[in-house]
């Protein structure tokens, strides 16, 4: 696909380039944050699997150079105008909402941000970068001395003297194609992520990390609650509708009384975590879905008893579902986290296509993308003049 | 379809059957030598017999988890029925059968399904052994390089697992074991960050250690996908190595030695320390210290090579026996469906040198000798390699759910009856060796001049075991088929035949043991083995050509009278000559064929009586005799191919007298039907997987017909089966342009000879099997998309662009479930040049289709009149009314009529818009559109017939859409409603029996997970829709919910209780089915959940009621649910 059909095709992808963004997938970090106010008295964060470091370019900017980026940054002013004029009034909580107008940013003291990536990322201000894998033990010492100038790995510590508020993940594979393998890739991703973060994040803390909803990540949600008060998954409206991504949104890190993160006993392998699970299920069972509130002051989300509200700020009714299914319930513990769609409806819809102005210039990726391993194939092939039959089309 | 409720309270779903990836392969022989393969599809077993193909038996082993892998125990020591014999694993589950589960299944029984375990990680291999141990008689290795060994209990139905033990955990993509005996595995793992580590594994826990790093190669640029450890080789009396194979993301293959010499594992501890040990920056290639470290192991590196179009799944080991074939094998198996051989040659001297300073890859070569496409769409997910046969066993399962199976010896029996299968040959001859070879075999005295420039010319299979050449000196020479060789013998023809045959002649045989010749001066020769040559005709000019009339499937009876066309240089006539066997007699048929200027004929065919002929540039053309019966007169031409390709053959179909299939070198093949007496109807026009096209005939078997196409793609001579979409043969020749004739028996169109000329030698080719056989047929290989149901017809679309129309029996589930596939593939669309969005049919003949890329097509579907029984399909017409980059998305269409050639179409594009269409006779007209908020649409149906239209949009909303009363082409929202957080992804209604009030309850599926009910009513009098109630489970599925389908519907008299069944499914993998009730007392919505099911079907992208009580899921691979009421 040509640049110019792309930016037709895909509204973020000529957003990230007009707006100087490395990557379109800042515009889902600003719209999460938008929704659960991610950044609200947050200094110091990791940022997990960064390059080509769109996120770790949305925390200098908001957290260092204390830009401020509302939902303008991503508005389509002609679907605005169109759903006033067709009458699509967005819900009451929404619209509450955006009366509140956030409170100018200011450059924040004591910022401290470390982004870590198998790939380099080019220099970004005020931000420690590492090339690591986030999935390997020697990379906690690394992290641990990038916060912590003082910390001396020999101490084997793997806690943080001084530990972060935030941890961010927006890692994802290089797919297969093999659904299975690639939803347990990714869930190691996520869990070398809440590994790292457990490691480093401060009672209270927050953890967001990319997510593919596929088969038994009702299990992953469960096990994440272990760790924290609100688990919500989050879906951005700059991520397609079509892909099976989604973030986890998780708030008030909570860790059990006891617990201590060891990566020598990573969890998302063996049966730690699914035996904290049956334990902290056995004292406060989460199986029940609680409904979701906005609450229309703070913007941020509560849950409420199931029966007291069963219809929506909508006024959608919610059904308890009489469940007549016979299947026998395995063993497992399963919860499905609530959704919450992110970006209100102004926002441009990442999957419909938009007409440009004739004058429109396409310009160039602010970040050419990183080269993939089979770079040199992809050469040999075309200085061969296609030794190996036709050169493949590689998308630019 | 949609039926009615029963009053049963207890609706469930029960899986019929399914198409999956096949992600396990594994060979086993018996007692007696007999090979059978052993396959994991979804969370079956299933074991089929190599020798014939058939399905022997299946079993389902775990209970909502696909079967990864499988191995089976090689040891046959003290192994007793209860003996573990197959270890199996997926994801983090595990299980064994014992050797009498696996008999059970061969002979057709169901044995008791295996327990499960859940190991701690997720497992990439394991294997069975036998120790003296008795506590570990197994061992898997998990995605974090650690070896979990594991103990059968003693009625061998549960698993006890040991320590995990590892040197280092990184994350791995891919695993091997080998069993070493003395209580040691070798393990071999590649990481995803481009890293090979090799060690050994000690069973004996009272080691200071129980394991030891042999190496840690570094060197591929990308994620390692395949690991093998080979057998030990024997290269010298005293001397055995050892090698590992490895594939990667960066699309090269790598030989290391792994060979454990005791200079190379006295660095082990160091190496262990570290080089895996410190805090270090990680990540592809690691950083420089690392480099250096292993260095010394990466020159274990002895051959490297680039292959495959993408990325490479799995390396194998074949034939290791360098004596016999000069060279090793080695297979690999991509994402581009190939699979590759390999030849490796080593410097065995260099190597067993083994110098630690030569350059990594300098040591050996690996030459690819051939690369064979065996599955759709893409990737090959599991592979087996035996190497007990000769040649091996390869075996190849797919996405596509298909089992492509080469080697072996093709164990077929010759039929009774006397008719001996093709010998396997491939012989080369120059005209030399002809000569040779006469003057050997007749001992003749008589000195033949050498043919220092002669060639062959043409050739034609005069019977089934001989071929006839012509050749420069005009001399016709013969080879029949003798043991392993060829017997020649050369036609007695008078010199003066052979001077006028030289340098120019064609050839062609129109019947068992006769050919008949055309020579440059204008004469026809008939000659008869047996019965010498005669001169048939004389025409006043050069023979340009001669071209048989005969129906190809009744070729070869001998004695059976026969026709011939000629055609001479310059001449405006054809000329039509029969030859009766019977009274030896032949006659020019006065009645000429009159042919348009400059039109030359390569191909012709009798269609009842009518003569049509193919020509150069690619016209069809009719022909009738004249009133007065003088001539043949030229009726309608017709030209479909795009460029001016030539028509290489035209044939009848079986058992139809009007209707004829023409094969063009536009690659395409299509199918005419005589409409009137002089004009031609196009009905199907498909390209199958051949570039150009060269012939096709029929092939009968079991009262059905198969078609067999052949031609030239690339540098190969292929044979396709398009009944079965399977190559039978693919031979390189060198490309098309070339003299060549190939010859197959009637009902086994698997046997083939082929005789052609390559760089001026004979090359005479017979196989008596494929090369490639298909021991299981299999579907799409990319993820489906949409799935639609005319009844009869069952249309599914996959993100790989094409369309499959299927015929579908679904026996009762209770039936034998080994018997043949329930899903025949009619036809393959191949147009879309986008992902497909939408597909409906609007009755039975009509097939539409909505893509990316503004496609919108609209197919014609006919059954033919023929004993050939696949559909014949054309794209009777193109949405034309696009923009000017024409990049939009066709999301979906609605598609509703009056009349069968009349419809209304509604499309929604990705730009919000909406668009009502009047369609006839291939013509779109515009009648109104509409435009949203921007967000993209997902679904849309018409309400009374299109008169109001329904759409659902990424934004949550559904809206109502109806032509302004001011301005009729003007759509405007008469109705909007929220039902969902984000996307409405599925949509499916079902409506009360029209009275006053028309009511709808509508069903939505979200990407919120939440499956949402609207109760929604229309009042005739005041055209005004109202909302009763919006009802929601928040929770209906894990994941988004990707497919609904109403199941059935019910109300009560006086439209009281109006109940809906609908299913459900989504990427968590299940499949539910729900009953929405609305109460009599207050008129709100009762949802019940009334089953939930794990599904095998990843990435759901459509559920369709495809027969009463019949559920389709597609996605990734297909699924069929039975819908009735609970016993």
């Amino acid at each position: 696909m040509g640049k110019s059909s792309k930016d037709k095709r895909d509204a973020y992808y000529r957003l990230a380039k007009e707006q100087g963004w490395r990557a379109r997938s800042a515009f889902k970090l600003l719209q999460l944050d938008e929704e659960f106010n991610l950044f609200e008295n947050v200094t110091r964060v990791v940022d997990l699997c960064a390059a080509p470091g769109s996120w770790s370019q949305v925390l200098s900017r908001v957290l260092i150079k204390g830009e401020t980026f509302g939902r303008c940054a991503w508005q389509d002013r002609e679907a605005k105008f169109r759903q006033n004029m067709l009458k699509v009034v967005p819900s009451a909580a929404a619209s509450q909402q955006e009366v509140k107008e956030r409170e100018g940013n200011k450059p924040r003291p004591d910022v401290k941000i470390v982004s870590i990536d198998l790939q380099p990322i080019s220099p970004l201000p005020g931000i420690i970068t590492l090339r690591a894998d986030i999935t390997h033990p020697a990379t906690v010492p690394l992290l641990l001395k990038a916060l912590d100038p003082e910390y001396d790995p020999e101490t084997m510590n793997q806690q943080a003297q001084t530990p972060v508020d935030l941890v961010i993940s927006d890692g994802a594979p290089d797919v297969t194609g093999l659904h299975d393998l690639d939803i347990y890739v990714q869930s190691q991703l996520l869990f070398a992520a809440l590994n790292l973060a457990l490691c480093v994040l401060k009672p209270g803390g927050k953890f967001v990390a990319k997510i593919f909803r596929g088969r038994n990540v009702d299990l992953l949600y469960a096990q994440l609650k272990v760790f924290f008060e609100k688990v919500y998954v989050a879906k951005p409206r700059s991520s397609r509708a079509s892909s099976v991504e989604a973030f986890i949104v998780c708030i008030n890190f909570q860790p059990p009384e006891g617990f201590k993160a060891s990566l020598e006993e990573p969890l998302g392998v063996g049966s730690r975590l699914s035996k904290m699970l049956e334990e902290r299920n056995a004292v406060a069972p989460i199986a029940a879905p609680p409904s979701l509130m906005q609450d229309p002051a703070t913007g941020t989300w509560n849950s409420r008893e199931e029966s007291s509200l069963p219809v929506d700020d909508d006024g959608i009714e919610d059904v308890q579902v009489e469940d007549l299914s016979s299947e026998p319930l395995d063993k497992d513990i399963r919860w499905v986290a609530p959704f919450v769609a992110c970006g209100d409806l102004s926002a441009f819809d990442s999957d419909a296509s938009y007409k440009l102005p004739d004058d429109h210039v396409s310009l160039d990726p602010v970040q050419p993308p990183t080269a993939p391993p089979y770079k040199r194939a992809i050469e040999l092939r075309r200085a061969n003049g296609g030794a190996y039959g036709k050169p493949a089309t590689v998308s630019t | 379809m949609e039926s009615k409720i029963q009053n049963s309270l207890h609706t469930k779903i029960r899986h019929n059957f399914g198409l999956s990836p096949i992600t396990a392969l594994e060979f086993y022989h018996d007692e007696s030598d007999r090979a059978f393969l052993l396959a994991g599809e979804d969370t079956w077993l299933k074991v089929f017999d190599v020798a014939n193909s058939r399905l022997l038996g299946q079993l389902r082993i775990f209970n909502s988890q696909p079967i990864h892998g499988l191995h089976m125990s090689k040891s046959t020591e003290k192994s007793t029925e209860s003996t573990p014999a197959i270890i199996l694993w997926g994801g983090q589950v595990v299980t064994v059968l014992p050797l009498s589960s696996l008999r059970a299944l061969m002979e057709g029984s169901v044995p008791p399904q295996p327990k499960e375990s859940i190991a701690p990680d997720w497992i990439y291999d394991g294997i069975l052994f036998s120790s003296k141990d008795e506590n570990s008689t197994g061992a898997l290795v998990t995605a974090h390089n650690e070896i979990l060994p594991l103990a059968v209990s003693a009625d061998g139905q549960s698993l006890r697992f040991g320590f995990l033990t590892s040197p280092s955990r990184p994350i791995l993509y891919s695993a091997h074991l080998c069993w070493l005996g003395s209580g040691t595995i070798l393990v071999a793992g590649g990481t995803v960050f481009g890293e090979i580590i090799v060690w050994k594994y000690y069973l004996d826990a009272s080691r200071s250690s129980q394991w030891e790093v042999l190496f840690v190669f570094t060197g591929h640029e990308g994620s390692i996908f395949g690991v093998t450890i080979s057998p030990e080789i024997k290269i010298a009396p005293d001397t055995t190595i050892r090698l590992l194979a490895s594939c990667s993301d960066d699309r090269t293959i790598r030989i290391w030695d792994i060979t454990d010499r005791p200079l190379s594992t006295s660095n082990g501890e160091g190496l262990d320390s570290k080089a895996l040990g410190e805090a270090r920056e990680t990540g592809f290639g690691g950083n420089s210290e690392a480099k250096e470290e292993n260095k010394n192991d990466s020159s274990r590196c002895v051959a490297v090579a680039m292959g495959h179009l993408s990325r490479i799944w799995h390396v194998k080991f074949g034939q290791l026996n360098p004596s016999k074939s000069g060279s090793w094998e080695i297979y690999s198996f991509g994402e581009d469906t190939t699979r590759q051989r390999w030849e490796l040659d080593l410097d065995l001297e260099k190597l067993h040198n083994g110098a630690a300073t030569r350059p990594e890859g300098t040591i050996g070569t690996l030459r690819n000798s051939s690369a064979d496409s065996c599955h759709s769409g893409k990737n090959i997910w599991s592979v087996a390699v035996s190497n007990k046969a000769q040649p091996s066993l390869v075996a190849t399962g797919g996405a596509d759910s298909r089992i492509v199976l080469s080697g072996g010896k093709g164990n077929k029996t010759n039929q009774p009856g006397g008719t001996r299968d093709y010998e396997s040959l491939n012989l080369s001859f120059s005209y030399d060796d002809m000569l040779q070879r006469l003057q050997s075999q007749t001992e003749s005295t008589e000195p033949r001049t050498k043919g220092a420039k002669h060639t062959f010319q043409k050739y034609a299979f005069l019977s089934d075991r001989t071929v006839i050449a012509t050749t420069t000196p005009g001399r016709l020479v013969m080879a029949t088929v003798d043991g392993d060789d060829l017997w020649w013998e050369e036609a007695d023809i008078p010199e003066a035949v052979m001077a006028d045959l030289r340098s120019y002649n064609i050839m062609k045989s129109p019947a068992q043991n006769a050919v008949v010749l055309g020579s440059a001066t204008g004469k026809i020769y008939l000659y008869q083995k047996g019965n010498g040559i005669r001169e048939l005709a004389q025409f006043s000019g050069k023979i340009s050509d001669l071209l048989l009339v005969r129906d190809p499937t009744q070729r070869s009876p001998e004695g059976q009278p026969w026709s011939i066309i000629v055609t001479v240089l310059g001449q405006d006539r054809a000329h039509l000559i029969h030859f009766d066997p019977s009274t030896d007699h032949s006659t020019i048929d006065s009645r000429q064929i009159i042919l348009p200027e400059h039109y030359i004929i390569t191909a012709t065919a009798f269609c009842g009586s009518t003569l049509i002929l193919g020509s150069r540039i690619g016209a069809l053309t009719v022909y009738n005799l004249s009133h007065d019966s003088s001539c043949y007169e030229p009726g309608e031409s017709r030209r479909d191919s795009k460029a001016k390709d030539a028509i290489t053959g035209i044939v009848p179909l079986p058992g139809s007298g009007t209707s004829v299939l023409a094969t063009c070198r536009d690659g395409k093949y299509r199918i005419y039907t005589l409409s009137s007496p002089s004009s031609l109807t196009l009905q199907h026009e498909i390209s199958p997987p051949i570039g150009m096209i060269e012939g096709a005939w029929f092939s009968p078997s079991n009262g059905s017909h198969q078609l067999l196409l052949h031609g030239f793609r690339g540098k190969h001579f292929v044979v396709w089966n398009e009944t079965t979409r399977t190559v039978l043969a693919s031979i390189e020749c060198g490309g098309a342009h070339r003299p060549f004739a190939c010859i197959s028996p009637l009902s086994d169109p698997n046997q083939l000879r082929l005789v052609f000329t390559k760089a001026s030698i004979m090359r005479f080719y017979s196989q008596p099997t494929p090369f490639l056989r298909t021991l299981k047929e299999g579907g799409h290989g990319r993820e489906l998309r949409a799935v639609a149901s005319c009844g009869k017809y069952t249309a599914t679309a996959a993100e790989d662009t094409t369309i499959r129309i299927w015929s579908t029996s679904y026996s009762s589930p209770n039936c034998n479930p080994l018997s043949p596939q329930k899903m025949k593939c009619l036809a393959i669309l191949e147009k879309h040049s986008a992902g497909i969005q939408s597909l409906k049919w609007h009755g039975e003949k009509y097939l539409l289709s909505s893509a990316g890329s503004e496609e919108l097509y609209i197919w014609k579907v006919q059954q033919l009149d023929s004993e050939y029984d696949a559909l014949a399909v054309v794209c009777e017409a193109v949405w034309d009314d696009g923009t000017e980059d024409g990049d939009l998305r066709i999301m979906d269409f609605d598609v509703s009529s009056s009349s069968e050639e009349d419809m209304q179409i509604t499309i929604i594009l990705s730009n919000s818009e909406v668009r009502k269409y009047h369609y006839s006779q291939a013509k779109f007209t515009l009648l109104s559109s509409g435009r949203y908020t921007g967000a993209c649409p997902t679904q849309v149906r018409h309400l009374f017939g299109g008169s109001d239209i329904l759409t659902a949009y990424t934004d949550g909303h559904l809206a109502i859409w109806r032509p302004s009363s001011s301005d009729q082409t003007v759509l405007e929202i008469v109705t909007l409603i929220k039902l969902h957080q984000s996307s409405i992804k599925c949509l499916d209604l079902t409506q009360s029996s029209p009275s006053n009030q028309h009511q709808w309850l509508i069903a939505t599926g979200g990407d919120d997970n939440a499956l949402s009910f609207l109760d929604l009513s229309y009042s005739a009098e005041t055209q005004e829709y109202s909302v009763k109630g919006r009802y929601r489970v928040r929770d209906a599925h894990g994941a988004a919910v990707t497919g609904l389908c109403a199941v059935s519907h019910s109300e009560e008299e006086g439209g009281g209780v109006f109940a809906m069944e609908v299913a459900t499914v989504s990427n968590d993998q299940r499949v539910k089915l729900w009953r929405a009730t609305r109460r009599s007392e207050d008129g709100k919505v009762d949802i019940k959940l009334l089953d939930n099911k794990y599904s095998a079907v990843a990435d759901a992208g459509d559920l369709e009621l495809v027969a009463a009580g019949k559920l389709m899921v597609g996605g990734v691979g297909v699924e069929v649910w039975d819908v009735a009421a609970a016993e």
